[in-house]
C-alpha cells in the first residue's frame, strides 16, 4: 500500500515536471521564432565576414558563400502566401545569382512587428529587412533606427516619380527616404449591390455625403438593413477630415484641427444618421462586427481597406450577393489617406548586409513583383509601370472593382501623420468617436476636450 | 562553541604535526558559517536579477524621457507631475481600485459560501469540487475569448438568454457603465474554484471536537459556522484575500483581450496603461513612473490590510 502511494507520488511529480516543461516551451516558442532566426543569421554573418574579408570585395557576385537575410512580415492568409511566394522566387532568381538567401518570418500584426523591431534594435539583433506600417516610419526614422536609402536610390537610379506620389509621402521623413512602398492601400466604400437594387438605388454608389445620407435612409426603409456599418476607425476618420478640406493635424504637426467647424460637422453628420438608426457604429475594439454585418447582409455599405477586396469578393460569392466598390463619397472634395506598409532596413546592419538588404527591397518593390502582389492580395500596385503591366490590366477586365482603389489613390491619395505622438493621438480619436457615435455623448464638448488633449500630446512630442 | 574552542586549543598543543587538523577546522568553520548563504544564493541571484534590479532600474528610468531607442533625457520629476496632473491617470487608478474591491468582495464571499456547501466529503461534492476548479487551470486567454463570445452584444448567449425573459440587449463589453463589471464577473468566475478548494481544505483541518462540543450545547449551525469555522480558518481567508488584492491590481490579460481599455477608457487599468505607454506610445519613462505608482498602490493596500485585519486573525 505504502509503496503504491510512493509510486503514485513519483508519477505525479513526473507529470508535473513534464507539464511545466511543456508550458514553458510553449511560452518560449513565440519569442524563439524571432530569436532563433536572428541567431542563425548572425552566426552566418560571422562566417561570411571571414570569407569576404579575404575576398575584400563588397559586390557579392563571387558566388561562393551566400549572405543570409532575415525578413519580417505581418498578417496571415493571402498576404502571408504572397510574402512567402515572393521570397521563394527571389531566392531562386536574383538571390541565387547574387549570393543572397532570404528567410521570411511571420511576426503578427503591424503593432507586433513594431514592438519586436524596437526590442530587437535595443538588443542589437534586428532582421535585415522588415515591413513597417507607414504611420510609424517617422518615429523609427527620427530615432535613428532606419537606414536612409538616398545613396542606394542614387546608386541604382531609382525613379521615385514612377511610384505613385501619394505612396511616397510616408517613405520620406525630414528630407530623406527611408523605405519603398510595398503592400499599400486606401480605404474604399464597399456596397452590397443586391441590397441596393432591392432598395431601387443606383449601384454606382453615392458620390457625395448628401447622397450617402439619402442612400442610408432609403436602404433602411426599403430593406430593413443598415445603410452603413462602421466602427471608430482613425483611418476613415482621416478620410472624412480630408474630404471636408482639412486634415487631422496641421501641416507641421504642432497642433490638431479637431476643434474646428469641419470636424464638428463630421461628428454631427454621422451622429445624426446613427441616431436616426440608418447607420450603425460600433466601438473601436468591436471592428469585427462590421464584418459580421456585411456577411449577414445586415448592412448595405461599409468602408474598409482595398486590401480586403479579394476576400470580400469570395465571401460575397459564398453568400450569394454582389459587391461593387466606389470612392469614399466626397464632402467638399474627395480625399483618402494611404495605408499599408513600406519595406525598410535597420541602420545597425553591416555594410555587406545593407547592400544585400537593398537588393531585396529593390526587387520586392519593382514593377513585376508589385503587380503580382497587387493581383494576389488586392493591395494597390505601387507604381505607374506596375499598373500598366499585363497582370494588372487583365485583372481589371475581369474584376473592375480593383480599378476603383487605384484611381482614387492616383487622384486623391494623401499621406498619414508622421509625428511620434500619433499612436497616442489615435487612441484619443478612437475615444472621441466611441463617445459621440457609440455612446451618444455631446459632440461640441467632446471635440473641444479631445482637441485640448491632443494639442498637449503634440506639444510634448516637439 | 565550546567544542570549537576545545579543538582549537588541542590544535595549539599538537602544533606542528597537527596543522592539518587546524586548517581543516578553520575551513569547515567558514563553510558552516557560509552554508546558509550558499544555499539561498541561487534563489537570491534569480530574485536579484529578475525582481530587485528591475525595480530599481524602473525607479531610475522614471526620471527620464526615453523611447527605448533614442537618447535618454533626464527630466527629474516631470513624469510624476505629469502623471498626477493627468485626469486619465486618476480614472485608471479609480478603475483599478474599483476592480480590485469588487473582485475581492465577490470572490471571497462566493467562495466561502461555495466551500461551506461543498465541505462535506461525499462523492458528488468531490465531482463538484473538480468542476469548480476547472476554470482555474484553463488558460486566461481562452477564458477571455470564450467570455467575449458569450458577451457579444448582437449574437452572444447572455443577451439571448436575457431576451427570452424579455430584457433588452446589454452592451456587456461596449457600454462604459457595464464593461468593468463584466471583467469582474470573468475574474470571479475564474478564481472561484481555487479559492473554494483552499477554503475547504482549511475547513477540514478544523478539529472535529469543537463542533461536537458545539453540538452538545445545541448551537445552531449558522452560529457554529460564525463562531467556530470562521475564526479557525481566518488565517487562510486573510492570506487568500491578500493574494486576490494583489492579483486584481495586476489584472492585464482580460483587459488586453476583451476591451483594450475601452470603451472610453472605462476598463483601462494600471498595468494595461503601463503596457500602452511602454509598448504602444514608446514612452518608457512615463510607463516607469506608472510602474512606481502601481508598486506604491499595491504596497499601500497590503500595508493597510495588515494593519487593519491582522489583529483579527486567529493563529493557534
Amino acid at each position: 500500500m505504502k509503496g503504491k502511494v510512493i509510486t503514485m507520488k513519483r508519477f505525479a511529480s513526473i507529470c508535473l515536471i513534464a507539464a511545466m516543461m511543456v508550458s514553458m516551451s510553449s511560452c518560449a516558442s513565440e519569442t524563439s521564432a524571432s530569436t532563433s532566426s536572428a541567431s542563425s543569421s548572425s552566426s552566418a554573418s560571422s562566417s561570411d565576414a571571414e570569407s569576404t574579408a579575404s575576398a575584400t570585395d563588397s559586390s557579392s557576385d563571387n558566388g561562393g558563400d551566400t549572405i543570409e537575410l532575415t525578413y519580417w512580415y505581418a498578417w496571415t492568409d493571402k498576404i502571408q502566401e504572397n510574402n512567402e511566394n515572393l521570397v521563394a522566387k527571389f531566392n531562386e532568381t536574383v538571390g541565387a545569382e547574387k549570393g543572397i538567401h532570404v528567410t521570411a518570418e511571420y511576426q503578427g500584426t503591424y503593432d507586433d512587428v513594431h514592438q519586436k523591431l524596437q526590442a530587437a534594435y535595443v538588443a542589437g539583433d534586428t532582421p535585415d529587412v522588415s515591413v513597417m506600417e507607414i504611420g510609424s516610419v517617422g518615429t523609427f526614422a527620427r530615432n535613428g533606427v532606419l537606414q536612409p536609402l538616398d545613396e542606394y536610390f542614387e546608386r541604382d537610379n531609382i525613379d521615385t516619380s514612377d511610384f505613385f506620389e501619394g505612396l511616397m509621402i510616408n517613405c520620406e521623413v525630414d528630407g530623406h527616404y527611408y523605405g519603398l512602398p510595398y503592400l499599400r492601400s486606401t480605404p474604399i466604400l464597399y456596397m452590397n449591390t443586391t441590397l441596393l437594387e432591392q432598395a431601387g438605388l443606383d449601384t454606382a454608389g453615392p458620390a457625395t455625403w448628401d447622397e450617402l445620407a439619402d442612400y442610408c435612409r432609403t436602404i433602411k426603409e426599403k430593406t430593413g438593413a443598415y445603410g452603413l456599418s462602421m466602427y471608430s476607425y482613425v483611418w476613415t476618420f482621416e478620410a472624412f477630415m480630408m474630404e471636408q478640406g482639412t486634415s487631422v493635424l496641421n501641416e507641421d504637426e504642432t497642433a490638431c484641427n479637431i476643434d474646428t467647424d469641419e470636424c464638428r460637422y463630421v461628428m454631427h453628420f454621422f451622429q445624426d444618421l446613427i441616431n436616426e438608426g440608418v447607420v450603425r457604429c460600433v466601438a473601436g475594439e468591436d471592428s469585427s462586427k462590421v464584418d459580421t454585418d456585411y456577411i449577414n447582409q445586415n448592412t448595405a455599405m461599409w468602408m474598409t481597406s482595398t486590401a480586403n477586396l479579394t476576400s470580400v469578393l469570395s465571401v460575397a460569392e459564398e453568400n450569394g450577393f454582389e459587391v461593387n466598390t466606389c470612392y469614399i463619397p466626397a464632402g467638399e472634395t474627395y480625399g483618402v489617406p494611404t495605408g499599408g506598409c513600406n519595406l525598410i532596413m535597420p541602420s545597425s546592419l553591416t555594410d555587406e548586409h545593407k547592400d544585400a538588404a537593398w537588393e531585396f527591397i529593390k526587387w520586392m518593390t519593382a514593377t513585376d513583383q508589385s503587380a503580382y502582389a497587387s493581383a494576389y492580395t488586392g493591395y494597390v500596385p505601387n507604381s505607374k509601370s506596375a499598373a500598366e503591366t499585363e497582370t494588372i490590366t487583365s485583372l481589371w477586365e475581369t474584376t473592375p472593382q480593383f480599378k476603383v482603389a487605384l484611381d482614387q489613390l492616383e487622384l486623391y491619395g494623401q499621406g498619414r501623420p508622421k509625428t511620434t505622438a500619433y499612436a497616442q493621438v489615435e487612441d484619443e480619436l478612437v475615444a472621441m468617436m466611441d463617445a459621440c457615435w457609440v455612446n451618444g455623448a455631446d459632440v461640441d464638448s467632446t471635440v473641444a476636450e479631445t482637441a485640448a488633449t491632443i494639442n498637449d500630446l503634440l506639444a510634448d512630442a516637439n | 562553541m565550546l567544542r570549537m574552542e576545545k579543538i582549537a586549543s588541542g590544535a595549539r598543543i599538537h602544533s606542528a604535526s597537527q596543522t592539518q587538523l587546524h586548517k581543516k577546522s578553520l575551513f569547515s568553520k567558514i563553510m558552516t558559517a557560509m552554508r546558509p548563504y550558499l544555499m539561498v544564493a541561487p534563489a537570491m541571484a534569480v530574485f536579484g536579477v529578475f525582481i530587485l534590479y528591475p525595480i530599481f532600474y524602473m525607479i531610475y528610468l522614471s526620471f527620464f524621457d526615453w523611447n527605448l531607442i533614442g537618447d535618454m533625457k533626464y527630466i527629474g520629476l516631470e513624469n510624476y507631475t505629469d502623471m498626477l496632473g493627468d485626469k486619465d491617470f486618476w480614472q485608471v487608478l479609480g478603475n483599478s481600485v474599483y476592480y480590485m474591491v469588487m473582485v475581492v468582495i465577490f470572490e471571497m464571499v462566493l467562495s466561502l459560501l461555495l466551500a461551506a456547501y461543498l465541505n462535506r466529503n461525499t462523492r458528488t461534492n468531490r465531482i463538484l469540487q473538480s468542476i469548480a476548479f476547472t476554470p482555474y487551470i484553463t488558460s486566461m486567454v481562452s477564458v477571455a475569448f470564450i467570455w467575449m463570445w458569450l458577451m457579444d452584444s448582437d449574437y452572444g448567449l447572455l443577451n439571448y438568454l436575457l431576451s427570452l425573459v424579455g430584457i433588452g440587449p446589454v452592451g456587456w463589453l461596449s457600454d462604459p457603465k457595464v464593461a468593468m463589471n463584466s471583467l469582474v464577473l470573468v475574474s470571479v468566475w475564474k478564481g472561484l474554484g481555487y479559492n473554494t478548494i483552499i477554503i475547504i481544505s482549511a475547513m477540514q483541518s478544523v478539529p472535529g471536537y469543537l463542533y461536537e462540543a458545539a453540538a452538545l450545547d445545541k448551537t445552531p449551525k449558522w452560529k457554529s459556522f460564525w463562531k467556530i469555522t470562521l475564526p479557525m480558518i481566518s488565517p487562510t481567508l486573510f492570506f487568500l484575500a491578500l493574494m486576490n488584492i494583489i492579483a486584481a491590481l495586476k489584472v492585464f490579460e482580460t483587459v488586453n483581450i476583451m476591451t483594450q481599455g475601452g470603451p472610453m477608457n472605462s476598463t483601462n487599468t494600471l498595468v494595461y496603461n503601463i503596457y500602452q505607454y511602454g509598448f504602444e506610445y514608446f514612452k518608457i519613462g512615463y510607463a516607469s513612473a506608472l510602474g512606481v505608482a502601481l508598486m506604491v498602490v499595491i504596497g499601500f493596500f497590503t500595508l493597510i490590510y495588515f494593519r487593519v485585519l491582522s489583529k483579527r486573525v486567529y493563529y493557534n
